[in-house]
């Protein structure tokens, strides 16, 4: 079976410049499409990078390219927080834009910044080595110490590592980050089609979060969730504001009578991303989201299943994770907890300071806690992507949404599952090579 | 032990005993002590709805009440210091009048249920003291309601401030010029003291122009005008002289009258002349082993008692310490250094409530007031007795009833 779906997928892999209107039908033993029951021997449709049809009776039109994959087909999964080429928090003292790889220039990136990088760090990058998809580039914690130094050597003096302001709501991920860095394409090979990058977790509003396809890092959604900081070490020492007393007056002053992003957030266009740690962090943001009538998440709480009440009533969503196999019981129960409130979820995967892996493993460990498994499968797709704000387009296999297929060996919260193929808009990504 | 044993396997899936859920109960203590009605022999307290029904003494036990050694109302510290450190206070202002530590406060921390089991069932959270106005501190149980907000008696109960070292300490370059507002911050006792006078003036002042107005400036109003006291921190005497000066000051000039608490007020027994004149209650800050303190203030043991035989109210605080630094053993302290057993319960009942503001609903036992009480094993504020029972506005928080 493994050698038919290899030649399969390996004719796709020629196919990366399709004929426009050629068409794609997936045959899988078993298909998640996020809404309804799982359909055993269905068909996925495809063409010119969107969804056509998914059903157990779909006619598949002659002359379209056939692939039958003996396992399951999913769509792929949404992760809901990361900062690939950030440094460390404790490192990251508002490197809202510093978006580095070690590997050279951020493509699409500002230009200023590209240019500045390769001056300072006295190098010629090296072209990002995307044509060669399954090859593992370097151990991920190395790349990580080195884009810590890359930021932390580049920051001082530089105009887009802001560390004069503590409020920059215009400010946006989508302006500044690398699409080269290695940690999308570890993404996109491991299942995780879409990605939602944020500000570093400091000051008090960080910008605005984006959605980024992780396969050639994409942008899906500039302008995704206003980054709000409700943690403690969003208050800077010595600038305004130092205190939550401070903080919060000038959040109530900015809400109360909105402009730019903040208008935009109140009117719901935007959602908002609330940073926290603690549960009273959480009531923070519930109270703040109650009072102007704010939609969005909250990231960060690891209790805050143990506040669903006041999150429900605000309305909010909660990031979740990840987190490894020191996951203590009472914070898996809280999870759960926010499942039987009705509180929507995802989970964040903190790339590339968290291995990729960590994702399904927090999925699961969940289900181990007593999560109902779709609950748990939404949470990596449909409902992350309705926490994004991009369910029109991501999260589904449903007509008309994008093309973004995982093949799986078997049901993706079995951690013995391996990842086979990865389509994202119709095209091979990953896989095929084994 | 087989059966120990059996108990002890069987625990995780045996539901977890019923959550007393009461508000209603007859409490019969052998002795009853509160200030302002004295000491009760065979008391018995009714409570309807968490609130107090009836005290009546020479009682008879009946059957269905709960019986307890010794009762008095629910202390309360006019001084907890339970905040988030220095996110509870901003500090890119000196005088920020207008902030409240309210939505600063967690409710989740452990130290609101040490303070509750250990009989504070009120306190007095104000922000920390790193800069000189700190803003509006708030009145709430330590208890009950699972957010601040339910937990609140008295929002914007006073206005926080201090006078001393602590709100310039840190705020010196290392070297070189002044760089960053730690620097550009007052440096000493009388640039402390400078914030104070020009915030007062400053508000005096938008009062008759309202142009003059600034971020806070009604909140200084509104103290001038006595309507909201105003509590300074001020360990050594020369900073109780500072206080009590400012406030005579404020007099004599016309802007108001302040309403003046001094808090952490170490060595106010060296002036209990200023404060009768001023009628200036005192906060005691918590004893310690050798009388040091903060600010080099001395603190002696019959610090209460001349503070108590002058005139001047005096109240205790521990500053949120539990265990060994808990506020019933400051109680016992006051009484080791002279202090009577009256005194010294108003000392952590109705005179903090009275300070405060929340007079009318905790810090005694009267009929309509708050059910918050507290059940002693013998004495209260004897080292050889200990906190057995403590109710919440009727809620049974700790049953002092021995475990079936």
């Amino acid at each position: 079976m493994i050698a038919l779906f290899a030649t399969a997928t390996l004719a796709l892999a020629g196919a990366q410049a399709p004929n426009a209107s050629e068409v794609l039908a997936v045959h899988a033993r078993l298909v998640l499409t996020g809404e309804g029951p799982a359909l055993e021997n269905g068909t996925i449709l495809i063409q010119d990078g969107k969804i056509l049809a998914v059903g157990k009776e779909v006619r598949v039109p002659q002359g379209a390219r056939e692939l039958r994959h003996d396992g399951v087909a999913s769509a792929g999964m949404i992760a809901l927080h990361g900062t690939p080429g950030l440094a460390p928090p404790a490192q990251s003292t508002q490197q809202t834009f510093v978006f580095f790889g070690p590997e050279g220039h951020p493509q699409g990136a500002h230009p200023h910044e590209g240019g500045t990088h390769a001056e300072d760090t006295g190098h010629e990058p090296e072209p990002p080595a995307a044509d060669e998809p399954g090859q593992d580039r370097a151990d991920p914690l190395a790349l990580d110490e080195a884009a810590a130094a890359a930021a932390q050597s580049y920051a001082a003096g530089d105009a887009s590592g802001d560390t004069t302001r503590t409020v920059l709501p215009e400010a946006r991920v989508a302006w500044g980050f690398d699409p080269a860095h290695s940690a999308f394409d570890a993404a996109a090979r491991a299942g995780v089609t879409s990605l939602v990058i944020t500000p570093a977790p400091k000051g008090l509003v960080a910008g605005q979060s984006a959605v980024v396809k992780t396969a050639g890092g994409r942008v899906l959604k500039e302008s995704a969730q206003l980054a709000i900081g409700l943690r403690e070490d969003a208050y800077e020492q010595n600038s305004f504001p130092t205190s939550y007393a401070g903080g919060l007056a000038e959040l109530e002053r900015r809400f109360a009578e909105p402009t730019g992003a903040f208008e935009d957030a109140k009117e719901g266009r935007i959602g908002v991303l609330f940073e926290t740690s603690t549960r009273q962090d959480v009531l923070r943001a519930a109270a703040l989201a109650k009072k102007h009538g704010l939609k969005g998440a909250v990231n960060g709480a690891e209790l805050a299943g143990e506040v669903a009440a006041p999150l429900r009533e605000a309305g909010l969503a909660v990031v979740v994770g990840p987190f490894g196999p020191g996951i203590s019981g009472r914070a898996l129960k809280s999870i759960v907890a926010l499942a039987q409130a009705g509180v929507p979820f995802g989970f964040g995967l903190d790339a590339p300071r968290e291995s990729v892996d960590a994702l399904r493993f927090s999925a699961a460990a969940c289900v181990r806690a007593g999560l109902d498994r779709d609950v748990a499968w939404s949470a990596l797709s449909a409902r992350a992507a309705e926490i994004a704000g991009v369910s029109d387009r991501v999260g589904r296999l449903a007509r008309g949404l994008d093309a973004d297929v995982v093949l799986w060996s078997g049901h993706p919260l079995d951690l013995a599952s391996r990842v086979e193929a990865v389509l994202v808009d119709g095209l091979l990504v990953a896989g095929g090579a084994r | 032990m087989m059966l120990a044993t059996l108990v002890a396997l069987a625990a995780p899936a045996a539901p977890a005993p019923p959550q007393e859920t009461r508000r209603d109960w007859a409490v019969f203590a052998e002795r009853l002590h509160d200030p302002a009605l004295g000491t009760l022999e065979g008391a018995l307290v009714t409570i309807a709805n968490g609130k107090i029904v009836a005290v009546v003494g020479g009682a008879r036990p009946s059957k269905d009440a709960l019986r307890v050694a010794t009762l008095t109302p629910g202390l309360v510290d006019a001084s907890v210091r339970i905040d988030a450190g220095p996110t509870s206070v901003e500090q890119s202002r000196e005088v920020t009048p207008e902030l409240r530590v309210e939505p600063t406060l967690d409710v989740f921390d452990r130290a609101w249920e040490r303070q509750l089991r250990h009989g504070v069932t009120t306190a007095f959270a104000a922000p920390p003291d790193w800069n000189v106005v700190g803003g509006l501190g708030v009145v709430l149980k330590t208890g009950g309601a699972p957010s601040i907000e339910g937990r609140v008696v008295k929002r914007d109960a006073a206005l926080r401030g201090a006078i001393g070292t602590q709100p310039s300490q840190r705020n010196h370059p290392m070297f070189g010029r002044p760089s960053d507002f730690y620097s550009r911050r007052p440096t000493t006792r009388m640039g402390v003291e400078w914030e104070w006078r020009k915030a007062l003036w400053d508000a005096a002042a938008s009062a008759q122009d309202p142009a003059r107005a600034f971020p806070g400036s009604e909140v200084l109003v509104r103290a001038l005008k006595g309507e909201l006291p105003v509590v300074i921190q001020a360990w050594g005497t020369q900073d109780v002289r500072t206080a009590v000066f400012l406030k005579e000051e404020c007099v004599r000039e016309g802007l108001g009258t302040l309403r003046l608490v001094i808090d952490a007020g170490a060595e106010a027994w060296r002036e209990p002349a200023l404060l009768v004149r001023t009628g200036t209650p005192v906060v005691l800050p918590p004893f310690t082993a050798e009388g040091r303190t903060a600010d080099n203030a001395f603190l002696p043991w019959n610090a209460a008692k001349v503070l108590h035989d002058a005139g001047v109210p005096v109240a205790l605080s521990a500053h949120g310490g539990a265990f060994e630094g808990q506020l019933a053993i400051q109680a016992g302290r006051a009484m080791r250094g002279g202090l009577p057993f009256d005194a010294a319960l108003a000392a952590v009942t109705s005179l903090p409530a009275q300070i405060l503001g929340v007079d009318g609903r905790v810090g005694s036992l009267a009929p309509g007031k708050d059910a918050d009480l507290v059940m002693w094993s013998g004495p209260p504020f004897e080292a050889s007795s200990g906190v057995v029972g403590v109710m919440l506005e009727g809620a049974l928080v700790v049953d002092p009833r021995p475990a079936q």
